[in-house]
C-alpha cells in the first residue's frame, strides 16, 4: 500500500497525498526578510542612539592653549566673524542686551521661556540643537513666527573640536536642516558647544570657528555666563547676567538641559530690572546687524526643507522604536516576574500537598492497563522502550505496538523480544493521532498509558502513572518525562528546559485544575475520557495537547503524577531541535485555536477555558514571541548605553532564571550540576527557542502547510537502559 | 392582504404577526420532483481538516507581498535619508 502520483509511488501511506508545494522563487527569502527587517532595525537604533547622544553641561570644558587665536579676538567682542576670509568680532553696543537661550527647544520650559518674553514684549536669540529640534519643531517655528531668532548649537551638542572635519560638518548641515523644515529658514549663527567667552577661545576651538566661517556661520560667544544650570537660585541668576557698568552683554541662559523654573523666574524678574536701568533688549541681528554684514535669516530651499524632513521623521521613527522596545522590554520583565511569582507560589504549595502523609489518590489502583506505543520507523529506540514498559511493576500490563508502516523493521524488532504481554499491529500508514486511536480501539482494558517509541520508563512508572484514576473525576494523568540523553550541550539545555519549563509549569497547572498538555511520551488515560474528547485528532500537529484540551472540555479532570517518571530521547542537534519545536509550537496554537470556545463556555471547559488559555497564551506564546526585546536592547545596551548597567540587568535576568532552576530541580529530586549549563543556555539556545516561535507564528499567520517531521532517533536513552 | 401599522410603518399582516398565517393566495405554476434524498450526501465538518492551512496560498500571498511593499518602502526611505545627509556633507 502507498501513495501515487502521477503514477509514481511516491511514499507510503502514512504520506497524505497533497499539492506539490510551489518551488519559492527566492530560495531563504524568509532569511532574506528576516535580514532587511533586521537592518532596518539596527538603522533605527543608530539614529535614535545618534539624536540621544549623552552630553555633559556646556560649562565642563577647560581651556586649552592659546597660541593660535588672535589676540584681536581673544580679546575683542562675543561676535566671531571667520567668513569669507574676514577674521573679526564685534562688541555689543552698550546698554543692550542681546538674551540668548541653548540646548532647547524643550517641550515644557521653551514653551514658558517664550511666554515671559512675549509678556515683556523681549526678542532674544534661541541656539537650538538640531535634534531636539527635530522632536519639537513647533516649538521652533512659534519662536520664528513670534519674532525671535534662531541660530544653531550643533545636533547632537558634542565637543567638535574632538571630530573629524567631516562629522564637524555633519552637525552643522544636520542643524540647518531641522531648523529648514521647523521654520522655513537657514540661520547664519552658531554657538559652539562647551563655549562661553573670547577669552577662554582655545586652539582647537578657533579651528573649528574657522571651519564654520567657511560654511558661512558666524561664531556668537556670550559676555556674562548666568551660570542657571547650576541652578543658584534666582538672585544669583540675575547677578550673574547683569553686566558691569552699564557695558551691553549677550547673556547665556538655558531652555532645557534639566529644571528650569529658576531661569523664568530670573527672566521674569531680570527684564524688568534691566528695562528700569536703561536696557534696551534685542536680538544677535538688532545687536550687530549695522557691523557684521549678513546676520538675517534667509529662506530655505525646498531641498533644505526635504532634507530636514527625512531627517525629522527619522528622529521621530526612531525615537518611537526606542520607546516601543523599552516599553516592550518593561512588559517582558514583569510578565517574567509575575511568571516566576506565581510559578513559586504554585509549585511550591503543589509539592506540599503531594509530599504530605495525608495525602492519596485514594484506594490503590491495580486495574489492568493497556500501553499504546505507536512507532514509525523506530528500530533503534523500540525495543528498550517495550521491554521497560512490559516488564513493569503493574500488575498487569498490555502492551499495544502499533506499528505505523514502518519500514526499517520496527514490528519485527518488537515480536522478536518475545514477550508474551506485547502486541503488535500494523496498521496502514496514517500518521500518529490514526495510529493511537487504532491502539485505543485495539485495546483490551479500560486504562491506556501512551508512551513515545522513544522513551524508556522507570519500573513503577506505569502503576503511578494510573493511581489518580482512583478518582473517578480523573480523565487523564500527565506523567513526568525527563531528557535520557544528556551528554550534549544541546541534551543539557533540554534537561533544564525539560525540569523548569515543562514539569514547573505542570504543578501549576495542576494546581489551577487547567493542564494544557498531557505529553505524548508519558501520560495515562481513562479509555471512556479519550472517546469522549472524539479521539485524537490529526486537526493539529500537537495531537496530545489537543486531546488533552478536548478532554478538559467533555468535563474531565486532568492531573499531574510527578512521580511516574519516564526517560525520552531529545533532539541530539540544532536542526532537529527546530523542527521538533517548530511543530510543537505551530500544534500548540492550532490547538488553542481549535478550542478558542472554551473560553465562554460554562462548567469544566470554562474553567479550563478561562484560566488554562489565556495562561498559554501569555506566557507560552506571548512571552516568547516579546523575549528577542531582551537580547535587541542588550545589545543596544552594550553598544550606545552603558555597558555595565547593560550587563547588570542582563545577569538580573539570569539570576531569576537560575533561582527559578534551582526550585525546579530541588522539587523534582535533579542533581544540580547540569545548571551550570545555564548561562550558555542564555546565548544559543533560548534565541533559538524564540525564533521558532517567531517561525511557526509566520507559517500560521501565512496559512502554510507544516507537515509531521520524523525525528532522527540516535538511540542514546535506549543504549543506557539496555 | 391587509396591512396594518406597527410603530409608524405601514406593515404587512404576514411580517406583523408573531407567527403569520400561511398565504393562501398564490398560484401553483409547476410542479417537480421531490429531490432524492435518500441518495444526498450529508457533508459534515472535517475535523481532520488542518488548521491554519490555507491551501489556495492567497493569504500567504497577499501578507508577503505587503510585506515586500513595506520593506522596499522603508528601504527606499532609509537610503534616501542617507543620501540626503551624505549630499548635505558635499
Amino acid at each position: 500500500m502507498g501513495t501515487y502520483r502521477a503514477g509514481q509511488r511516491i511514499g507510503d501511506t502514512q504520506h497524505i497525498a497533497l499539492p506539490e508545494p510551489a518551488r519559492p522563487r527566492l530560495r531563504g527569502r524568509r532569511w532574506i526578510l528576516a535580514g532587511i527587517g533586521t537592518l532596518v532595525l539596527a538603522n533605527l537604533l543608530a539614529i535614535g542612539a545618534y539624536a540621544n547622544s549623552r552630553f555633559a553641561p556646556d560649562n565642563e570644558n577647560k581651556t586649552g592653549r592659546q597660541d593660535t587665536v588672535p589676540a584681536a579676538i581673544r580679546d575683542g567682542g562675543p561676535l566671531v566673524d571667520t567668513r569669507a576670509g574676514r577674521t573679526v568680532s564685534h562688541q555689543v553696543p552698550d546698554r543692550t542686551i542681546v538674551l540668548t537661550f541653548d540646548d532647547g527647544p524643550d517641550p515644557q520650559w521653551t514653551s514658558q521661556v517664550l511666554d515671559v518674553l512675549h509678556r515683556h514684549g523681549v526678542k532674544a536669540t534661541f541656539f537650538v540643537i538640531g535634534s531636539q529640534t527635530s522632536r519639537h519643531p513647533e516649538f521652533v517655528e512659534r519662536m520664528v513666527r513670534e519674532g525671535h531668532e534662531v541660530g544653531a548649537h550643533t545636533f547632537t551638542h558634542p565637543d567638535l573640536p574632538g571630530m573629524a572635519a567631516w562629522r564637524q560638518r555633519l552637525e552643522l548641515s544636520q542643524t540647518q536642516s531641522a531648523i529648514a523644515y521647523a521654520a522655513g529658514i537657514t540661520t547664519p549663527l552658531l554657538r559652539l558647544p562647551y563655549s562661553s567667552g573670547v577669552d577662554s577661545l582655545d586652539d582647537e576651538h578657533w579651528s573649528v570657528v574657522r571651519t564654520a566661517g567657511g560654511e558661512g556661520m558666524v561664531s556668537v560667544f556670550d559676555d556674562t555666563d548666568s551660570r542657571d544650570w547650576a541652578r543658584p537660585g534666582v538672585d544669583a541668576i540675575v547677578r550673574n547676567s547683569t553686566p558691569e557698568d552699564g557695558r551691553g552683554a549677550v547673556v547665556l541662559m538655558h531652555d532645557a538641559g534639566g529644571d528650569r523654573a529658576q531661569t523664568i523666574a530670573a527672566l521674569d524678574r531680570f527684564i524688568p530690572q534691566m528695562q528700569q536701568q536703561g536696557y534696551r533688549f534685542a536680538t544677535v541681528l538688532d545687536a550687530f546687524g549695522g557691523a557684521a554684514p549678513d546676520l538675517a535669516p534667509g529662506p530655505a530651499s525646498r531641498a533644505d526643507r526635504v532634507r530636514g524632513g527625512l531627517l525629522v521623521w527619522a528622529v521621530k521613527v526612531s525615537d518611537g522604536t526606542n520607546w516601543l522596545l523599552w516599553l516592550l522590554l518593561l512588559l517582558v520583565g514583569a510578565l517574567t516576574l509575575i511568571r516566576t511569582l506565581v510559578l513559586f507560589g504554585f509549585a511550591l504549595r503543589h509539592a506540599r500537598r503531594r509530599r504530605a502523609r495525608t495525602w492519596s489518590w485514594g484506594a490503590e489502583v491495580n486495574d489492568p492497563v493497556t500501553v499504546i506505543v505507536p512507532a514509525y520507523n523506530e528500530v533503534r529506540t523500540i525495543a528498550a522502550t517495550v521491554r521497560s514498559l512490559a516488564t513493569g511493576t503493574h500488575p498487569v500490563i498490555e502492551v499495544l505496538v502499533i506499528d505505523d508502516e514502518s519500514d526499517d523493521g520496527t514490528a519485527d524488532e518488537v515480536a522478536s523480544l518475545g514477550l508474551p504481554n506485547v502486541r503488535v499491529v500494523r496498521v496502514p500508514g496514517g500518521g500518529k493521532a490514526a495510529a493511537l486511536n487504532a491502539g485505543v480501539a485495539l485495546a483490551r482494558h479500560d486504562l491506556l498509558v501512551m508512551v513515545d517509541a522513544d522513551t524508556v520508563v522507570a519500573p513503577d512508572a506505569i502503576h503511578k502513572l494510573v493511581q489518580p484514576f482512583a478518582d473517578p473525576g480523573v480523565g487523564a494523568v500527565a506523567g513526568n518525562v525527563k531528557v535520557g540523553n544528556r551528554r550534549r550541550m544541546i541534551g543539557r539545555w533540554q534537561h533544564i528546559e525539560y525540569v523548569i519549563g515543562f514539569n514547573l509549569d505542570r504543578r501549576l497547572y495542576d494546581t489551577l485544575r487547567c493542564m494544557p498538555t498531557i505529553p505524548g511520551a508519558l501520560g495515562g488515560f481513562r479509555k471512556a475520557a479519550v472517546r469522549e474528547a472524539g479521539g485524537l485528532s490529526r486537526a493539529t500537529l500537537a495531537e496530545d495537547t489537543d486531546l488533552t484540551m478536548a478532554i478538559h472540555r467533555a468535563g474531565w479532570q486532568v492531573v499531574y503524577e510527578e512521580t511516574a517518571i519516564a526517560r525520552t530521547e531529545a533532539p541530539n542537534t540544532l536542526g532537529q531541535l527546530w523542527r521538533q519545536r517548530y511543530r510543537w509550537s505551530y500544534g500548540t496554537m492550532q490547538a488553542m485555536w481549535r478550542h478558542r470556545h472554551a473560553v465562554v463556555e460554562k462548567g469544566a471547559s470554562g474553567r479550563f477555558g478561562r484560566r488554562g488559555l489565556p495562561f498559554i497564551a501569555l506566557f507560552s506564546v506571548a512571552l516568547p514571541l516579546l523575549a528577542p526585546v531582551l537580547d535587541i536592547l542588550a545589545v543596544y545596551g552594550l553598544f550606545f548605553l552603558d555597558r555595565t548597567e547593560a550587563l547588570v540587568a542582563w545577569l538580573a535576568v539570569l539570576v531569576i532564571q537560575v533561582v527559578t532552576a534551582i526550585l525546579a530541580f530541588r522539587l523534582d529530586k535533579e542533581p544540580l550540576r547540569p545548571l551550570w549549563a545555564l548561562p550558555f543556555q542564555q546565548l544559543v539556545y533560548r534565541q533559538v527557542m524564540y525564533l521558532v516561535l517567531v517561525h511557526a507564528a509566520a507559517t500560521a499567520l501565512t496559512g502554510g502547510l507544516l507537515r509531521w517531521q520524523h525525528l532522527h532517533r540516535s538511540g542514546e536513552v535506549a543504549a543506557e537502559a539496555a | 392582504m391587509p396591512h396594518r401599522f406597527v410603530g409608524r410603518a405601514r406593515t404587512a399582516d404576514s411580517i406583523r404577526l408573531e407567527r403569520p398565517r400561511p398565504t393562501t393566495s398564490g398560484t401553483v405554476r409547476g410542479r417537480v420532483d421531490k429531490p432524492d434524498v435518500t441518495t444526498r450526501a450529508i457533508r459534515l465538518p472535517d475535523v481532520t481538516q488542518a488548521i491554519f492551512v490555507d491551501r489556495s496560498g492567497r493569504r500567504g500571498r497577499r501578507l508577503r507581498w505587503t510585506a515586500y511593499a513595506l520593506l522596499l518602502l522603508v528601504l527606499g526611505l532609509l537610503a534616501l535619508l542617507w543620501l540626503s545627509q551624505a549630499v548635505g556633507l558635499g
